[in-house]
């Protein structure tokens, strides 16, 4: 090859990643390192938005009997903060953070599934934005950031409260999304060499966070759903009069909320655990012990919902378990700090910024977990439940857990993320401002909660005696605030003109590359060789491995974009990743959501018909524009070695499949766990038949079994064949594989819907609500099978190849796999087991 | 060459060999173990007790306290000793993993494999030992 070629294929592949600017581009950008960037932005202004409603609360509680806010005001407000914090602020910007690092971290171009992560991004944008349309109306939530029922049901909120689940609802898809796209990149597209065990503690962590999001945001979203039909359908889920239960939704809202403050600390402390190594220059001490305790912490979290609801009268033993449940989660997650301090005590600390947070997130980080385990006892929740003194612990372990790693994280990654310098002095001005701040304004609310100040109230009366602590408190706020706005200003005014960073180094991989990093992160794919690859970048690589992968990887392929795909233990390279480029499709299919929002929320029903429309045009259009680039030339292996349409588990797309089954399994077994709870604590539960009928239940189950039986034999056909071999028999056994399971689709949901919208009466009684809602579920599982089975159509009719329908026939498969599980959940609940009791 | 789509890729391996798939499967199923059981424990001790009694409460007819007790004491001692299983699963690697490149992979699977038995058996000792301490359904 000559020089001038090489050159003419490195624009080539310059221009392959290139990504469009301007209006353009902020529509139709998908690359990880954008996506993650806008997430932030999006997050940090939120952030702000709540800390200036946080003022106002502040302001209005500065002294007794004050009237600067009145008390719907004042429940608006607080609910709009926790709302915004919790969900718009907290859980968003970690998705996007991990979005922006994690594949730098792990040495990928890009996250597996880029589209798919701006998708995420677009729903969350929009459910902020119908959220907070809510002021518009002048129908702001009031019902605090649990809305519990009944204060949340129809009876008692008017349609503030539906504003509140659709938003939120939106904001949580999005984040089931950004799990599901975190942990096959951790699992599947690590760098050559980067085995479990060296493994940076943020992706160990991201992946732990990602499995909790999966097993937790799940129930919210279904929570939500239920709530939403028990005001807009008149379903009876939480009417205690119909059979339904107020508990229900404490325990489906616990369910989620105690693992979501893990899904905010984890990561905190994942963050910690990279800027205490590097800026002491000392590997994390115990890091087997640290990954021990994190993945520990998040199973543990898992355990604990009903330590919110001691107050609701559970039996002692009960309680017990929990309690117990929430001892040994102090233990795995203390087993942290001690690696902290001793990694501290080992190496040679240089008080930075970051670090000054990291020591302000370890002191805090201690403080509030003592106040925890104090309110995890159930002798003291009793008296300070609801109390000002449980808002003073969830800020500690908030603020302390989660802001402040976020700060540091901020310091820490701004010359990698941004390419300049910040002024240190304004930030260490910063940091003081924000640490003094926090303690003069939290450390008072121990004590106004002890003296009986209730949470959630607008004013206080003089006698109470507390008026001094709540002075002291927002004195406090005002000292946040300041700090706030300095680091604020301070990181922007550096963007625009700090001076630049030249070589940085910390330990993980993402110091190995040029700040800010390029599009494509990495020209030639990194190979790793140890537990620190930014210090020993050094160290010798095995030569054959180097040189395969160059040939595939350096500075090619030039005509599309493509990673490297890795087995999930030992990350041996094992094929490449087709990744897409920039496009506007996965914006349609979130405005169609929004749209169907605005439907129901202004009740003008019509126009839901047009979300749902623009919602499956979004989604065909998208999947048309993926199969016209999986064009053999873009699949041919890379090298002649890296495939990208290798069988089962060695492509990307059965791992996409896998985890859209599993977001099916577990949100029908929420659904489940809902109708059993209630069945089993329902005073009456009048019941003189079910809606079983054992002849139209076996054809459905022998249906979906039928679609998944052929669906599978077909994905297995022609698997051991050349990668771009197309045979007439293939061909037709795919085509019949898909006609058997269209019509076994079609003759399930004729014998579902009739069902479904026919007799019940979804309003009668909880009984008829959960199995209405059940049958609603199955359909919809039923639906998303067929989708893919389509696609797996529309592929056989746009390639010759046999591989790439078998791959989507293989993702069909495991689609109805999840419909044939969640139907003998559905068939079980509604069916087998109220039978035994009648 | 033409790669086939099911051969094993014949990308040259980084150390040389490939991990052995059994280890690797003992691996990772020794290390998800501990965290399966303790969940077993917590929410098998949370079913058995609260939808049991609050059944029999509905049913008016009083449970029989003794059986669940034995019920939640023995499944627990069970749960207990299938996460010392696994304990001893990470040990068995630990001995195993040598020096070379595979074999820190292994180390590392029986260190936390290790930690992850005893901080789970610990946790749920702390969970089935209430039965002993208070009254069933009360
Ligand atoms: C930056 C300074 C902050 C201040 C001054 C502040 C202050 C407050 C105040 C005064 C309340 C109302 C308490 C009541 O009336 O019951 C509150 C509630 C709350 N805050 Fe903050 N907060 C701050 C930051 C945060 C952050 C960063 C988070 C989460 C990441 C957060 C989460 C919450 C939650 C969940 C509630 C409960 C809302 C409810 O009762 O429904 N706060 N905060
Ligand atoms: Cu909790």
């Amino acid at each position: 090859m000559t020089a001038d070629s090489v050159t003419d294929l490195d624009d080539r592949f310059d221009g392959t990643w290139s990504n469009p600017r301007g209006f353009r581009g902020f529509f139709s950008v998908v690359q990880h390192k954008d996506v993650g960037m806008r997430y932030m932005v999006t997050a940090f202004v939120l952030f702000l938005i709540g800390g200036v409603q946080a003022m106002f609360l502040r302001v209005q509680l500065a002294q007794p009997e004050n009237d600067f806010l009145g008390p719907e005001t004042y429940n608006e407000l607080f609910t709009m903060h926790g709302t915004t914090m919790m969900f718009l602020f907290a859980i968003p910007f970690l998705e996007g953070l991990a979005s922006y690092l994690l594949p730098l971290m792990i040495g990928s171009r890009d996250l597996p599934f880029p589209r798919y992560n701006v998708f995420n991004y677009w729903c969350y944008l929009l459910g902020g934005l119908i959220l907070y349309s809510s002021f518009l109306f002048a129908l702001v939530p009031d019902a605090g950031w649990f809305s519990y029922v009944p204060l949340s049901g129809p009876d008692f909120a008017d349609r503030s409260m539906d504003f509140w689940l659709f938003g939120l609802t939106l904001a949580e898809i999005a984040a089931v999304g950004a799990a599901i796209e975190i942990s096959v990149a951790i699992l599947r597209t690590r760098a050559p060499g980067m085995t479990l065990n060296r493994m940076p503690i943020f992706a160990w962590t991201m992946l732990a966070v990602a499995f909790l999001i999966i097993v937790a945001f799940v129930p919210l979203i279904v929570a939500s759903v239920l709530l939403e039909l028990d005001r807009a359908v008149g379903t009876a889920f939480f009417d205690i009069n119909a059979g339904g239960s107020p508990l229900l939704w404490q325990h489906l809202f616990w369910i989620f909320g105690h693992p979501e403050v893990y899904v905010m600390f984890l990561p905190g402390a994942a963050i910690i655990s990279h800027v205490i190594p590097a800026h002491s220059g000392r590997p994390l001490v115990a890091y087997p012990l640290v990954v021990v305790a994190l993945a520990s912490t998040a199973v543990m979290s898992l355990g604990l919902w009903v330590h919110h609801m001691y107050t609701t009268g559970l039996p002692s033993l009960t309680m017990s378990f929990f309690t117990a449940a929430s001892m040994s989660i102090t233990l795995a997650s203390g087993l942290q700090v001690f690696a902290w301090i001793a990694t501290l005590w080992l190496g040679k600390p240089r008080f930075t910024v970051p670090m000054l947070y990291s020591l302000g997130f370890v002191v805090t980080f201690v403080l509030g977990g003592i106040t925890g385990v104090m309110v995890a006892s159930v002798a003291l929740d009793t008296q300070v439940h609801d109390t000002y003194f449980v808002v003073a612990h969830f800020h500690y372990v908030l603020i302390g857990g989660m802001l402040f790693p976020v700060f540091a994280a901020l310091h820490h990654w701004w010359g990698k993320v941004t390419g300049r310098h910040y002024a240190r002095r304004p930030a260490v001005i910063a940091f003081w401002l924000v640490f003094v701040g926090f303690h003069v304004t939290f450390f008072p609310m121990h004590l106004s909660g002890l003296w009986g100040m209730p949470r959630r109230v607008y004013t206080y009366e003089q006698e109470l005696g507390v008026g001094l602590v709540n002075l002291i408190s927002t004195v406090g706020a005002f000292v946040i605030a300041a700090g706030v706005v300095l680091l604020t200003v301070n990181l922007v005014i550096s963007h625009r003109r700090g001076a630049p960073v030249g070589v940085e180094t910390g330990d993980s991989l993402e110091w190995t590359t040029s700040s800010p990093p390029p599009s494509e992160n990495w020209r030639r794919i990194p190979m790793v060789t140890s537990r620190n690859p930014g210090w020993d970048r050094d160290e010798p690589v095995d030569a054959d491995t180097r040189a395969a992968l160059d040939e595939a990887f350096d500075a090619r392929p030039v005509e599309f974009r493509a990673t490297p795909l890795t087995t999930v233990l030992s990350a041996e390279p094992d094929g490449a990743v087709l990744l897409p480029r920039s496009t506007y499709w996965p914006l349609v299919t979130p405005v169609g959501l929004a749209i169907l929002a605005v439907a129901l929320l202004t009740q003008w029903y019509p126009l839901s018909a047009v979300g749902v429309v623009v919602g499956i045009v979004g989604l065909a259009g998208w999947a048309w524009r993926n199969e016209s680039e999986y064009r053999v030339e873009h699949v041919r292996p890379l090298a002649g070695r890296f495939q990208f349409e290798a069988h089962g588990t060695r492509s990307i797309g059965w791992w996409a499949a896998a985890s859209a089954s599993i977001v099916i399994v577990v949100a029908v077994a929420t659904l489940t766990f809902s109708a059993l709870y209630l069945q089993v604590n329902a005073s009456v539960w009048p019941l003189e038949d079910t809606v079983g009928e054992p002849v139209r239940f076996t054809a459905v189950a022998a249906a979906l079994l039928a679609g998944l039986g052929v669906t599978w034999r077909a994905a297995r056909q022609g698997r051991h064949e050349l990668w771009d071999l197309s045979r007439p028999e293939v061909r037709r056994a795919q085509f019949i594989a898909v006609a058997v399971a269209m019509c076994a689709a079609v003759i399930a949901l004729v014998l579902l819907v009739p069902l479904w919208l026919g007799d019940l009466d979804p309003a009668a009684h909880a009984y008829e609500s959960s199995v209405w809602t059940l049958l609603g579920a199955q359909v919809l599982a039923i639906l998303a099978a067929l989708a893919m089975t389509i696609a797996a159509l529309h592929a056989r009719m746009r390639h010759r190849r046999d591989a790439r329908t078998g791959l989507l026939l293989h993702a069909a498969a495991l689609l109805w796999a999840a419909a044939a599980v969640s139907w003998a959940m559905v068939w079980m609940t509604s069916d087998l087991l109220p039978r035994l009791v009648i | 060459m033409r790669p086939s789509l099911r051969n094993e890729s014949d990308i040259p391996v980084l150390s040389g060999t490939r991990l052995s798939r059994r280890l690797g499967l003992l691996g990772t199923v020794a290390f998800l173990l501990p965290s399966v059981t303790w969940l077993l424990s917590l929410s098998g001790s949370y079913v058995v007790e609260d939808f049991a009694c609050t059944a029999a409460a509905s049913a008016d007819a009083p449970p029989s306290t003794a059986a669940l007790r034995a019920i939640l004491i023995g499944s627990n001692v069970v749960l207990m000793a299938v996460t010392l299983l696994a304990g001893i699963a990470g040990w068995w690697l630990l001995r195993k993993a040598r020096s070379s490149d595979t074999d820190a992979m292994y180390a590392f699977f029986g260190w936390t494999v290790l930690a992850f038995a005893i901080l789970y058996a610990f946790s749920i000792v702390l969970i089935g030992i209430h039965p002993l301490l208070l009254e069933v359904c009360a």
